[in-house]
């Protein structure tokens, strides 16, 4: 019988956690920072659209709402009369338009139409509050978002965290098995350099080596059950996504995938009323009853049919696990009940649904707990380039060309500030066309630069200039952001200038962090790492 | 090659198997949890605490297997495992 190899369990784990961490950890940090930021993507968006405030869709004003619904199913009918027919010709008891309403741009209201059996939609943009006539255009939502520069750094900061810019399933894949090294990591880690209470709360020792493999510990343990919690969470939106549903859906569901969408969606009841119900006095019934939410979007489903219903979307940036979607009855207004965020009827699998989406994206409790999700994210990256930089220094001599690698990842995921400045002010640049190549194109180049410089200075001169570099892209992009909006930067008074605030506050960060790191040089302790376990180095010089 | 350099890659190989075959392993066993857990009130619990606790049955399968004093017999448990999780999952076919 073959046994393990010697050293037993905590060599085995150390060779593991060596290999996944050379091969996931840069990766990895990648998708915690860029996580990091989306964390305040909603707010980015805000930042960047501050002269183009869209109307609420909760105080448009007597009439509007049901004014604007109207506008847009005439101008839907003229100018997509293929789907207008489709809608008839659907079964007996659906033949009304089905739409998801929001507010996006200055003055105007958007209602996405369903086109049955496409993945476009009839987009009709209607002005409002006169709604005197409404633009049709046939499009996928990806498309739309494409055609507006101002609203793409969410979801650039998004799609690069979810799927590092890989279209479809490869790319959910990939950030899967990320996840998953990334939890290998934490285990193997924990077991490898369990701490004792003494490291818990030891400042870090000077010298590049030790400094490395203090904070690695350090970070890493006092930050395990946020970076357990992201990783597991992760794992299960990517895969969920790209390999589970698909599984399940033949499993449980044998193969019906509308028996599936069915329970996920929870259908209610309808009511069978002839009349046709006033959006505006649903919208204002469903304000008294989320008092201090925020109405994101309405969606009307059969509108006009026997089943018509709506609902009624909140987005309580506040407190997300609040069920906050109501649903009416399309033809008499009549109140149909609280939806949960998943199903037909609250559950224990919704809850945890709920539990996991706010866990993952940090809007649990409001801007407290956002702030300490981007914090826990910033110190995840840190304990990776701990890690790819402790990696470097021990095999500069034995394997150069491994430490040289390592140093190199070490030095990217020093520089993703940088990138991520540099992709912002390639945004600012490119109002004109194009933001999406530009942002990632200025991403992935910074990132280059990062990895070739690191790889061919010494590595703390080139963490000083990636850091240092990182702070300075950080510290213009209030005035990118202002010369496209034409306000001025810090403005404190409105949202965007918090977010001007939080950049500069960042750069500082950065700047400081790179004036610190001359204080690592000079201590060259004969310290030896025996698979991850720190023997006592000798008096420094 | 070097005798260093083929150990190395006997363990590139090793770990890699270790992923793939906890991974596989995972998703069947994930894949088993919904025809026994109860579906609920909603009838989709045993499905979201199958998708959710696909990651967490694969870290514990993973670093079972990493760990193992007797690597052949934590081969041969996995296994066991994946065909016993295997046989509800076939089962629901024919139900």
């Amino acid at each position: 019988m073959s046994k393990a190899p010697r050293g037993g369990r905590r060599k085995a784990y150390y060779l593991f956690h060596r290999t996944v961490g050379t091969t996931t950890a840069f990766l990895g940090a990648l998708v915690f920072f860029t996580g990091a930021v989306a964390v305040f993507g909603h707010e980015l968006d805000h930042w960047a659209s501050r002269d183009r405030t869209a109307p609420e869709l909760a105080s448009l004003g007597p009439g509007v709402l049901d004014r604007a619904l109207a506008t847009a199913l005439a101008a839907r009918d003229e100018a997509a009369p293929d789907s207008a027919a489709s809608d008839d010709a659907a079964d007996e008891e659906t033949t009304g338009p089905s739409a998801l309403i929001y507010a996006e741009r200055p003055e105007t209201l958007t209602f996405a139409f369903v086109v049955p059996g496409e993945e476009t939609r009839d987009f009709v943009d209607v002005r409002v509050p006169e709604a005197p006539s409404a633009h049709v255009e046939r499009a996928t939502f990806g498309a739309r978002a494409e055609a507006n520069p101002r609203g793409t750094l969410e979801s650039f900061f998004v799609r690069l965290h979810v799927s590092l810019l890989v279209e479809g399933k490869i790319g959910l894949l990939l950030t899967g098995l990320i996840a998953l090294g990334l939890l290998l990591l934490l285990g193997t880690g924990l077991y490898v350099h369990w701490p004792r209470r003494k490291q818990l709360t030891k400042a870090p020792r000077r010298g590049v080596r030790q400094w490395l493999g203090d904070v690695h510990t350090l970070v890493g343990v006092w930050t395990l059950p946020f970076s357990f919690v992201l990783s597991v969470t992760g794992a299960f939106f990517s895969f969920a996504g790209a390999i589970l549903i698909p599984v399940m859906i033949v499993v449980a569901f044998g193969a019906d995938r509308a028996r599936m969408e069915e329970v996920l969606r929870g259908d209610l009841p309808a009511s069978e009323s002839a009349a046709v119900a006033s959006l505006d006095a649903i919208v204002r019934d469903a304000g008294t009853r989320a008092a201090g939410a925020e109405l994101g979007r309405l969606r009307i489903e059969d509108w006009g049919g026997t089943s018509a219903l709506v609902v009624t979307e909140f987005f309580d940036l506040d407190y997300s696990l609040r069920s906050a979607r109501y649903a009416y009855g399309g033809r008499d207004g009549s109140f149909l009940g609280e939806r949960p965020f998943i199903g037909a009827r609250p559950s224990v699998g919704g809850t945890l649904i709920s539990w996991v989406a706010g866990l993952h994206f940090g809007n649990l409790y409001g801007l407290a707990t956002k702030l300490a999700w981007m914090v826990f994210g910033l110190l995840a990256c840190l304990l990776a380039s701990t890690g790819l930089g402790l990696w470097a220094v021990r095999n500069r001599r034995q394997a150069p060309r491994e430490g040289l690698f390592a140093q190199a990842l070490a030095g990217g995921t020093a520089g993703l500030p940088f990138a991520t400045g540099l992709a912002i002010l390639a945004w600012a640049a490119a109002q004109g066309g194009g933001t999406k190549t530009a942002m990632a194109l200025a991403f992935f180049a910074a990132l280059a630069v990062s990895v070739v410089v690191a790889a061919r200075l010494p590595m703390r001169v080139a963490l000083r200039g990636l850091l240092a570099a990182g702070a300075a892209a950080l510290l213009a992009v209030p005035f990118a952001g202002a010369a496209v909006t034409g306000g001025s930067p810090f403005a404190l008074g409105i949202e965007a200038g918090r977010v001007d605030v939080g950049f500069a506050l960042l750069a500082l960060l950065l700047g400081a962090a790179a004036l610190r790191l001359p204080h690592l040089e000079g201590r060259t302790e004969r310290d030896v790492m025996s698979f991850g376990e720190t023997v006592e180095a000798a008096p420094a010089e | 090659m070097s005798r260093a350099k083929r150990e190395s890659r006997r363990r590139w190989r090793r770990e890699l198997g270790v992923v793939l075959a906890t991974f596989v392993v995972a998703l069947i066993v994930s894949a088993s949890m919904t025809t026994w857990l109860p579906p609920g009130a909603a009838e989709l619990d045993h499905v979201i605490f199958a998708v959710v606790g696909f990651p967490l049955v694969w870290g514990a399968l993973a670093m079972a297997l990493i760990g193992a004093r007797r690597r052949r017999r934590a081969w041969g448990v996995l296994a066991l495992v994946g065909v016993g999780a295997l046989v509800p999952v076939v089962g629901s076919f024919f139900a």
